[in-house]
């Protein structure tokens, strides 16, 4: 299962990063009124933070996700080949934590932070094989490459 | 909200309609029911087949929005240390 190595002073240092769509600076609450509104099922962020301010930017979008839309997202933060294992391990939890709802009467979405490695090819093939909508937040290691091969895919820039 | 619902004798149930309420059937019988939550919190006919048979009290246990927050939490506690999980949710996900 994937974990994050945030510490409690890694917080107070976060800075939200700038936002750029189609090299437009958009707005965080903007960032997740496309995300709720639009059909598109798969969005990539590709961020060019330090680590830490990465993992926490992929919590902010999550939480941000709750307050502001009333989606629940579903974090997943793993290697790719985990991807579906982690989700029904992930799912379950869920399952767990809202009953007596059920996670398919209510609106989700997965957020997805993959391990270092991954690849266009990848994110396409799981975005494929779920049926919800995804947002894939690329480790910093593979974004610059990630952003070249993403040509036709709809990517934010952070 | 319509909503059809199958309660049997003394046994509360759960509904989804703008929120997740308990419904608690009053009366000791199986019908076939057809109920009105709104607002939550009221006392609601039992209607069968056109028919009154008796009431409901619809009282709130918590809303989606709580139910959702339950969801990430149970996420947020697996993902990283407990202590910091409620700093995350007060720092985080603020709008602009």
């Amino acid at each position: 299962m994937g974990l994050l190595r945030i510490r409690s002073w890694d917080i107070e240092d976060y800075e939200r990063p700038k936002i750029r769509m189609g090299g437009r600076e958009v707005s965080f609450r903007m960032l997740l009124g496309e995300i709720a509104s639009s059909k598109e099922k798969l969005w990539i962020i590709l961020p060019k933070s330090r680590r830490t301010n990465e993992q926490l930017f992929l919590l902010d979008l999550a939480i941000g996700i709750y307050k502001h839309q009333e989606v629940l997202p579903i974090i997943l933060i793993g290697g790719v080949g985990e991807f579906e294992q982690e989700l029904s391990q992930r799912m379950r939890v869920v399952e767990e934590a809202i009953h007596p709802l059920a996670l398919d009467k209510i609106q989700h979405m997965v957020i997805y932070y993959p391990r270092e490695g991954v690849d266009k090819g990848v994110i396409e093939d799981i975005a494929n094989r779920i049926d919800r909508k995804i947002v894939v937040v690329v480790p910093k290691s593979d974004s610059g490459r990630l952003g070249k091969e993403l040509g036709l895919l709809r990517t934010w820039l952070l | 909200m319509g909503k059809d619902v199958f309660l049997q004798p003394d046994r509360g149930i759960y509904l989804k309609i703008r929120a997740v309420v308990r419904v608690v059937l009053r009366n000791p019988v199986d019908i076939h029911l057809q109920i009105y939550c709104k607002p939550l919190g009221a006392v609601r006919e039992i209607v069968d087949g056109g028919k009154l048979v008796g009431h409901v009290k619809v009282s709130v246990i918590s809303n989606v929005s709580e139910i959702l927050k339950r969801g990430l939490l149970a996420q947020l506690k697996q993902i990283i240390p407990d202590g910091i999980v409620h700093d995350l949710l007060t720092y985080l996900g603020r709008g602009d």
